[in-house]
């Protein structure tokens, strides 16, 4: 409202000094004329009255047109001035904001030159400054980081998914396990867990509440009663059908006075659904057999005493004879399929463990010389290096009682071992020159009890390669007339447990997920709206699309997301998903985003996309650039996924409009630029919601600093901007 | 006419010794090898004692109790049923009981033990 008024105060100041300048002439003219001698007193006055009295309207009118001349020129420079400096005001607070600041252009009057010199002086005194802070942060950060890595070695180490949470449920903290954990637990492939678990993500979302609650009660209880590390257990069937166990301990209060309370909670995650269905089988079978035990006995006894009787007669004897012949055979069977049943219920519990191959086959080699009087030449190659998960033990003796046997039945003296990878799967070859030999002797060696020296094994070498989903056969070497070559085809196995062994590669074996400031995180009492932005979490994302019209049938083809929690993002909890758009991509816009139909073949609809990306968002605060754009496109779908996005949502286009309203260009590239980022992979949605996460971290305290903290206030204040009316 | 033993079972050893020892007790005996043909025996021939065995084809002996007892095909009959069965879990006895089985032996059995018991049943009826 003040700068309406001040063109006026300008006029009032022209008119003062138009006054006061009269006056000063007036009284000097009074002054000089008083002082005059009579006569000339007489002439002036005569002047005054002939010549300037009868002009005076011309001489009032030049005096008025000199005195709003001067006010113009005085309105216009007051207004350049003024804008000027609003417009440095906003350079020097956008320096002051920036990471790496660029010094101001030095253009203008002199005085304006010398004041944006100055500002520059003060930007590289800020800068090396910072410079300063920053080697001693690094060094402070490098202690921290050191404390780090000893807790994250610590955790990469633990065999167990562990996942920490705070009094709410928030995860602080989980190791690569239990990410890998929960990724096998999935049933969708689009995110691949990362719907299911994440830092601040609620572990309700994965665990019965009623659950954890009960056994946080346990344990508190038992904390009071003075314990010192009390645990609880449960068990529970997770939304894809597989049995956890879990172990929750306490994480006691920081406070003395409270260190009976609990600030959070440990859960050790372990699956035990094949242990769970091994033990179920195993009660189901012996349940089933003593009730065959029963049946079977209660005929013979029922017999027996029948054919006691006095009165039974030689026929009815003989006829239960036969009663109790066929009972006991039945019985008999029974016993032997009870027998093969354990058999392969003590098999399916050899200890598999990771071997490398070459430590196997040396350490075979090593027991074959011991042994026999037999040479074997190794040719691993690259293969040596493979991993099997193996019964070393079994597979040792299973080697070695092949070698032995090809040297004492065969007279072999020399037995080359090679190994190759093929189809996936690993080849391990003995060889040695003769004929082939007749096949009752291979089927012996392969289904004969194993004679390893001195020590005869009961189980086959065909019993430890079925253990290891293996098979063994002898044959003539193809393409050679006197090598014969006993093969053994080891799959290099697949299992649960391998798949996560092999993605626990060491660099990855470090916890970077956690932040333990969610531990300060309070429950959500008040709405959404009256949270802090720093305070919530926000899933920020972005789409490529076939074109700018979602209403008229473009469609998602990409879709990137992350999430931003605690003010940090979380980079390891990510969506970054082609989509089939199940129509051509218009060549015109590939140059855009690069994206072709040939990449969209084969990739989930939009309908099996949607849902994850739902979940993924849960509970959160939906952040994209031009939102009204993107939402738009997930709002179409609603009909057909019955899947509502009705999160808070922040765009950045508008609060960056918000906070700079004199920029005149709030694009994510101009954003980026302003806030001195460094951009990787703009044009993929993964890219862009990557950019548009810092923008808006930038955002945040820039708001703050307008006294906009609350998501609310941040809402409202974006509805008011001029873009907020643009219509998508 | 004589009393009527109805012996459900679906394994034939046991059916030829339960069919003796009830003929040698001098009851009239009739023979099932599922459920449903124990169904269609009691309604034709309204016998006094049913021995059913859990464990059977078509309809288990439970199914074959509950079914006796919810529906009575003739006004005011009701056999006596024995549930003579493997099954010795507690939770197997108090389901047979609680379904309407007059009483509940488990295999294996004694001769003197299983004539006691049906006599004890069937003098009750009689």
């Amino acid at each position: 409202m003040k700068k309406k008024f001040w063109p006026a105060i300008v006029w009032l100041r022209v008119s003062g000094v138009a006054l006061g300048t009269f006056a000063w002439l007036m009284l000097t003219g009074v002054m000089i004329v008083s002082a005059l001698p009579a006569d000339q007193k007489l002439q002036v006055q005569t002047l005054l009255a002939d010549v300037l009295l009868p002009r005076l309207p011309l001489i009032l009118l030049t005096a008025l047109m000199a005195l709003a001349g001067l006010a113009f020129w005085l309105v216009a420079q007051h207004k350049q001035g003024a804008g000027w400096l609003g417009d440095l005001a906003e350079r020097v607070r956008l320096a002051q904001q920036a990471d790496t600041p660029t010094a101001l252009k030095i253009q203008g009057t002199h005085a304006q030159r010398e004041l944006l010199d100055a500002i520059n002086t003060l930007i590289l005194d800020r800068l090396h400054s910072e410079a300063e802070l920053a080697d001693k942060v690094a060094e402070a950060s490098q202690r921290i980081e050191q404390e780090r890595r000893q807790l994250a070695t610590l955790m990469a180490e633990l065999s167990q998914s562990v996942v920490v949470c705070n009094r709410e449920g928030r995860v602080l903290l989980y190791n690569n396990r239990a990410r890998l954990q929960f990724r096998l637990m999935s049933s969708n492939q689009v995110a691949s867990g990362a719907e299911l678990i994440g830092i601040g993500r609620s572990i309700y979302q994965v665990l019965d509440k009623a659950l954890v609650d009960h056994a946080i009660e346990q344990v508190q209880t038992r904390l009071e009663r003075g314990a010192s590390s009390p645990t609880a257990e449960f068990v529970t069937f997770t939304r894809s059908g597989q049995m956890l166990k879990v172990q929750l301990a306490a994480v006691r209060s920081a406070q003395a006075d409270q260190a009976n309370q609990m600030d959070g909670f440990v859960l050790v995650l372990e699956n035990v659904t094949d242990e769970f269905e091994q033990h179920h089988t195993r009660s189901e079978a012996l349940y089933t057999i003593t009730e065959r035990s029963r049946a079977a006995i209660a005929i013979i006894r029922a017999a027996i005493e029948i054919i006691g009787l006095p009165d039974t007669d030689e026929n009815t004897r003989a006829r239960f004879r036969g009663v109790i012949a066929s009972e006991v055979d039945k019985f008999t069977q029974h016993i032997a399929q009870l027998a093969q049943e354990s058999s392969s219920e003590i098999q399916s519990h050899w200890l598999l463990q990771e071997v490398l191959l070459s430590e196997l086959i040396n350490a075979a080699r090593r027991r074959v010389e011991q042994i026999c009087d037999l040479q074997i030449e190794l040719d691993l190659g690259v293969a040596a290096a493979v991993w099997l998960k193996a019964d070393s033990y079994s597979m040792i003796q299973a080697l070695t009682h092949q070698a032995c046997s090809i040297h004492q039945d065969l007279d072999v003296c020399t037995v080359t071992i090679k190994a190759d990878v093929v189809d996936g799967k690993l080849q391990l070859d003995f060889m040695w020159k003769g004929d082939v030999p007749p096949s009752n002797l291979t089927s012996q060696w392969e289904n004969g009890p194993m004679q390893v020296g001195e020590q005869t094994v009961a189980v086959s070498v065909h019993d430890v390669a079925q253990k290891h989903g293996a098979a063994v056969w002898v044959k003539r070497l193809a393409g050679t007339a006197d090598t014969v070559v006993m093969r053994w085809m080891l799959p290099i196995s697949s299992t649960q447990s391998e798949a996560i062994q092999n993605q626990l590669k060491p660099t990855q074996e470090r916890p970077e997920f956690f932040d333990f400031d969610l531990f300060r995180m309070t429950a959500q009492t008040h709405a959404m709206d009256d949270r802090k932005l720093t305070d919530l979490t926000f899933t920020v994302f972005d789409t490529e699309t076939t074109g700018l019209n979602p209403s008229q049938g473009d469609e998602i083809i990409q879709i990137g997301a992350v999430r931003v929690v605690n003010q940090k993002i979380v980079s390891n909890e990510y969506i970054d998903q082609l989509v089939d758009p199940c129509k051509p991509i218009p060549a015109i816009t590939i140059p855009v985003h690069g994206i072709s139909d040939d990449m969209v073949q084969g990739q989930p609809k939009i309908t099996d996309v949607l849902p994850v990306f739902h979940q993924f968002a849960a509970d959160t605060v939906i952040v994209a650039h031009n939102a009204a754009f993107d939402m738009r496109f997930l709002e179409l779908k609603t009909p057909v996924t019955g899947l509502r996005f009705d999160q808070p949502v922040l765009d950045t286009l508008l609060l960056s409009a918000v906070v700079h309203p004199k920029q005149e260009s709030h694009r994510l590239d101009a954003l980026a630029e302003r806030f001195g980022l460094v951009i990787h992979g703009r044009h993929t949605a993964m890219g862009d919601a990557m950019v548009t996460a810092q923008v808006f971290l930038k955002l945040i305290p820039l708001l703050e600093a307008m006294g906009i903290t609350t998501l609310g206030q941040a809402r409202e204040a974006a509805q008011k901007t001029f873009y907020a009316r643009l219509k998508y | 006419m004589g009393t009527k033993v109805l012996i459900a079972e679906d394994d034939e050893n046991m059916l030829a010794c339960l069919e003796y020892l009830m003929q040698h007790e001098g009851y009239e005996v009739l023979l099932a090898h599922d459920g449903n043909e124990t169904l269609e025996l009691v309604h034709r021939h309204q016998p006094d004692l049913l021995i059913l065995n859990i464990i059977m084809p078509i309809k288990n002996g439970f199914e074959v109790c509950q079914e006796v007892r919810n529906h009575s095909l003739h006004a005011g009959y009701q056999p006596k049923i024995l549930m003579l069965t493997a099954k010795n879990r507690e939770t197997d006895v108090a389901k047979g009981l609680a379904l309407g089985a007059n009483a509940y032996m488990t295999k294996p059995f004694g001769i003197a033990e299983l004539t006691h018991q049906v006599r004890t049943l069937l003098g009750a009826t009689t």
